[in-house]
């Protein structure tokens, strides 16, 4: 009742003065007749006790009243009418009004991944490059003349940049000329120009959006920016009559009447393209005859109160044109890039008519599932242009002669990064509101780099897909998780949540809470080295049972993976080797409170158990929270929060938000360093050594494996000095696996390091670290030519206080002339 | 009168003795004595791929161009411009001392001290050998 007596508030306000006085006019006689109907009701009320000779010009009398009531009231039910179907009509031009006038559409926020910045040094694969270059729709050509253009001859390439305006930055067109070796960009020319910057940036690329409720998609474009032939076309074909009618064409009704009764079936609408955009843009697509009566008043409404350019150009931007996956393609701006990947400028005659066939059925004509029936439609099209004169005989030949010219399947999904653009929408949902997100037209500038993204995929599908077949049963059900983020920045490149990668789904690198196992433990040791534990990585500990007693009186009894005891070994040995017993042994002796506040200073936010069993992995966290967590440890103990995106721009292209590094750091650098040279032995020779299987010799990495109990969970995150990365295989039903770490994440993780470019990490060289030879089995100091000696880093003055005897490994003369000569 | 070989030795194999004793410092070049076959990566800097041309690390002209625009806009207490040069260039080359130097002066600018604290402290990381860089970093993370 309220919504009514709100639509009749907003109408009355709404009315302009003629409206009020036809109002008025119909209301008037309407309250006359009621009136007169009481008076005379009254008035004849005391003829009832008039004698009975008078009955006869009473019984006339009676039936002239009755006539004159009857008459009375038909007037009055055809007023009534009336006055509704004009409260109706004055209804609708509201609607019309309202919706034209204001914001006519939501328009999602797109999503943009990082623009590929090119200088002499720059970790890149020719193909990644070539493959990022036909994303951003450039094309090959033997002379490379105007942007958009390249050549590609082997690892050399002459590209033809196009300029793009980033929030605040702009980057120019510029003519360059490079050569790529070794994974890296070993030279860059600049063509033509004088100054010539050292680094050149190509576009970043549509990598999504953030749709609302019904997915539809659009990019807005005015009627000067189209294609003459476009607008001449879709009129000539939709409504030839366009320009002539005032929304509807009762001809045109007519006509296709009577083509229907002859065909015995609807095979013919005459609908102008007014009472089109009425039906797409305000009602709904039923067949019912109120609908049909609404949709033509509507139309005569619009048409009264818009001009005929202004129709045209919100049909073509509102018209629905396909559909990528859950996303629907709105307008010709976007179909044009939905199946040609070109701007709507750029199309020729047999492209444009393709697009206006598709008008009529975009799911009966998708040229890539029915590509015969699509041929015949553009062709059908063609011969309209011909016939109206809007093309040549010569140019409509050509134009059918050519094929459709959408592009290949297989490129039409490369924009369709679900997991990432998941992580993208929960962080802007801490500053925007979801509607903000989905209507708003805002642009997102995110980190993710499009080759760390591919190779991340590629890496998680090809793997998840080997073990599903080298296992049976539940292992068919695998499933897995990547994440791969920035050293020094924290910016998270690359996500995938799902083996099918573009599944839009759940998203396991986001929300899989799961027992991280032994990856906690680069924390327990960093707890135990930090300033104030008192240790160095060649402290002894023993690795022998353990038995801790719970509040509750249960006891908790720890075992190594291989189920023995190795007796007394040293901090570094114990990482290297994960062992159970001497971590746990360790982590009680710190202290659970100190591991905890470890585990926080390297950036969990999540609730940390402090249980025993936390020392060796009973904390759930996403691959994400371990990516962040890793990361602390790879820059040093400087935690940078991490961020998927750079800017927010709005639809005018104003800046919005600016996300920029905050680092945090409460760790001591020395103590992470002395963790990182351990997890530099973990990938050598402990637990992860199955990385050199395919990574270079000359790649330093620094890793760690992780198995939950039971070997639910296959952990490995690992870091070069330039990319953190934590890969995840399991079972969604947290269900047992044939898998340990180094048999499921590691082979994922292996495969993403084999195709990304990276740079290796050295060995720790922090302020205040000094390495030291020390002997491999009792940790006391040594020397380089002892037997059994090592050489370790040692953070200040926390080193073994005790000298090892040395037995020479060589001849110690040979072994000084070796060093010097 | 003919020379004693092992009195000639011995000096040398005292020499040896002392050289042989335990020792810090980069270039190390031996990881595990008995396991020369598995040593990782050597110095700061190491590549994933050799490299080859004329680039080299620390001599970048891309970074070196952005921190040259960085610090004009420094100049021009356009702080925030001057961090968001700065940050692509960490991008690029998150080992460049002078880039933090340009943070930690930005952030002071901005009157955001804790900030300017803990870039000074990021970079520091990257001191292997004295320069201004490396000087007003150690400065600043003393001072604070």
């Amino acid at each position: 009742m309220r919504n009514l007596w709100a639509t009749y508030k907003t109408v009355l306000a709404s009315l302009s003065w003629p409206q009020w006085w036809v109002l008025l006019a119909l209301i008037r006689p309407s309250l006359y007749t009621s009136l007169m109907k009481k008076s005379s009701a009254k008035k004849s009320s005391p003829t009832k006790k008039k004698p009975a000779k008078r009955n006869n010009s009473k019984r006339k009398a009676a039936t002239a009243r009755s006539q004159r009531s009857l008459l009375s009231w038909f007037g009055s039910a055809v007023l009534i009418i009336l006055v509704g179907v004009l409260i109706w009509v004055v209804y609708l031009d509201v609607q019309v009004r309202s919706k034209f006038d204001g914001r006519k559409w939501q328009l999602p926020a797109q999503v943009y991944s990082r623009p590929l910045a090119l200088y002499r040094g720059a970790g890149l694969r020719p193909e990644d490059l070539q493959r990022q270059l036909q994303v951003l729709n450039f094309n090959p050509v033997d002379n490379v003349e105007s942007p958009g253009q390249y050549r590609r001859r082997g690892d050399q390439f002459d590209i033809f940049t196009r300029g793009f305006a980033m929030a605040d930055e702009v980057e120019v067109s510029r003519r360059v000329r490079l050569r790529i070796s070794h994974q890296r960009v070993a030279r860059l020319q600049i063509i033509g120009t004088e100054s010539s910057p050292a680094i050149v940036r190509l576009a970043p690329a549509r990598i999504g959006g953030i749709y609302p409720r019904l997915q539809q998609d659009r990019e807005l474009v005015q009627l000067s920016e189209i294609p003459p032939l476009l607008g001449e076309a879709l009129i000539a074909v939709e409504d030839h009559r366009f320009i002539d009618h005032h929304g509807v064409s009762l001809r045109d009704i007519a006509r296709a009447a009577v083509s229907n009764i002859r065909a015995g079936r609807v095979v013919q609408g005459g609908s102008t393209l007014t009472q089109q955009l009425v039906k797409n843009f305000y009602l709904d697509s039923g067949r019912r005859w109120s609908r049909k009566l609404t949709e033509a008043v509507m139309a005569l409404l619009l048409e009264w109160h818009y001009s005929k350019a202004e129709i045209l150009e919100t049909y073509i931007n509102e018209v629905y044109l396909g559909q990528s996956g859950p996303r629907q393609i709105h307008g010709f701006a976007l179909a044009s890039k939905h199946y040609f990947q070109k701007p709507l400028h750029q199309l020729k005659t047999h492209q444009i008519a393709l697009l206006v066939g598709l008008v009529k059925g975009a799911s009966y004509y998708n040229p890539w599932r029915h590509p015969e029936r699509a041929r015949d439609r553009r062709d059908l099209v063609i011969g309209v242009l011909e016939k109206q004169g809007l093309i040549g005989a010569g140019e409509a030949q050509a134009s059918k002669a050519a094929p459709l010219g959408v592009v290949d399947q297989s490129r039409r999904r490369l924009h369709d990064f679900p997991a990432f653009i998941d992580l993208v929408k929960r962080q802007l949902l801490q500053e925007y509101s979801a509607d903000q997100l989905s209507s708003d037209g805002l642009s997102i500038y995110s980190n993710l780099s499009l080759p760390a993204q591919w190779a991340a995929e590629e890496a998680l599908a090809g793997q998840l897909d080997s073990l599903a077949q080298r296992h049976q049963g539940t292992m068919q059900q695998v499933q897995g998780a990547v994440v791969v983020a920035s050293v020094a920045t924290g910016e998270v490149e690359a996500v995938v949540g799902d083996r099918n990668v573009s599944f839009a789904g759940f998203n396991r690198a986001l929300d899989a809470r799961r027992s991280i196992g032994s990856l906690i433990k680069p924390a327990v040791y960093l707890a135990a080295l930090n300033q104030g534990g008192g240790y160095h990585l060649a402290s002894m500990v023993a690795d022998d049972p353990v038995t801790v007693q719970g509040p509750d009186g249960s006891l908790w009894r720890p075992q190594n993976f291989d189920r023995r005891s190795h007796g007394e070994v040293q901090l570094y040995d114990a990482l290297l080797n994960s062992y159970n017993l001497a971590t746990a042994r360790l982590g009680m002796t710190v202290g659970l409170d100190r591991v905890e506040a470890t585990i926080r200073d390297l950036g969990v936010t999540a609730h940390i158990p402090q249980v025993p069993s936390l020392l060796l992995g009973a904390l759930e966290l996403s691959p994400i929270e371990v990516t962040a967590m890793y990361q602390g440890l790879a820059n040093g103990g400087v935690v940078m929060p991490l961020r998927s995106i750079r800017s927010v721009v709005d639809a005018q292209g104003q800046l919005l938000s600016r996300y920029r590094m905050t680092p945090q750091s409460d760790l001591d650098p020395a103590s992470v360093g002395l963790v990182q040279f351990a997890l530099q032995g973990v990938a050598r020779e402990g637990t992860g050594r199955g990385l050199y299987q395919s990574l270079p010799g000359s790649l330093g990495v620094a890793a760690k494996t992780g198995t939950s109990n039971d070997q639910r969970d296959s952990w490995f995150a690992g870091f070069t000095a330039e990319h953190v990365a934590v890969s995840w295989v399991g079972l969604d039903d947290n269900g047992e696996t044939p898998l340990s770490g180094a048999t499921g994440a590691l082979p994922v993780w292996r495969a993403l390091f084999s195709q990304l470019p990276t740079r290796g990490l050295a060995l720790p060289e922090e302020q205040g670290i000094e390495y030291r030879w020390v002997d491999a089995e009792n940790g006391g100091i040594s020397g380089e030519n002892c037997r059994n000696s090592r050489l370790l880093p040692f953070a200040g003055d926390r080193y073994p206080d005790y000298q090892s005897p040395c037995q020479w490994r060589q001849n110690p003369l040979l072994h000084w002339m070796q060093k010097w000569f | 009168m003919v020379l004693n070989p092992v009195i000639i030795l011995l000096p040398l194999v005292l020499l040896v003795g002392c050289q042989s004793m335990p020792q810090g410092g980069s270039g190390v070049e031996v990881f595990e004595a008995d396991d020369a076959g598995q040593q990782p990566a050597r110095a700061r800097g190491a590549e994933a791929m050799p490299v080859t041309d004329d680039w080299q690390r620390g001599n970048n002209s891309a970074v070196t161009g952005l921190a040259d625009a960085a610090e004009q806009h420094l100049l021009e207490q356009q702080w925030w411009s001057a961090v968001d040069l700065a940050e692509r260039g960490i991008r690029i080359e998150p080992e460049e001392p002078r880039l933090y130097v340009i943070l930690v002066k930005a952030y002071q600018g901005l009157g955001k001290p804790l900030l300017a604290q803990q870039f000074a402290r990021q970079g520091i990381r990257f001191c292997s050998a004295q320069s201004d860089s490396c000087g007003f970093l150690r400065h600043n993370l003393t001072d604070n």
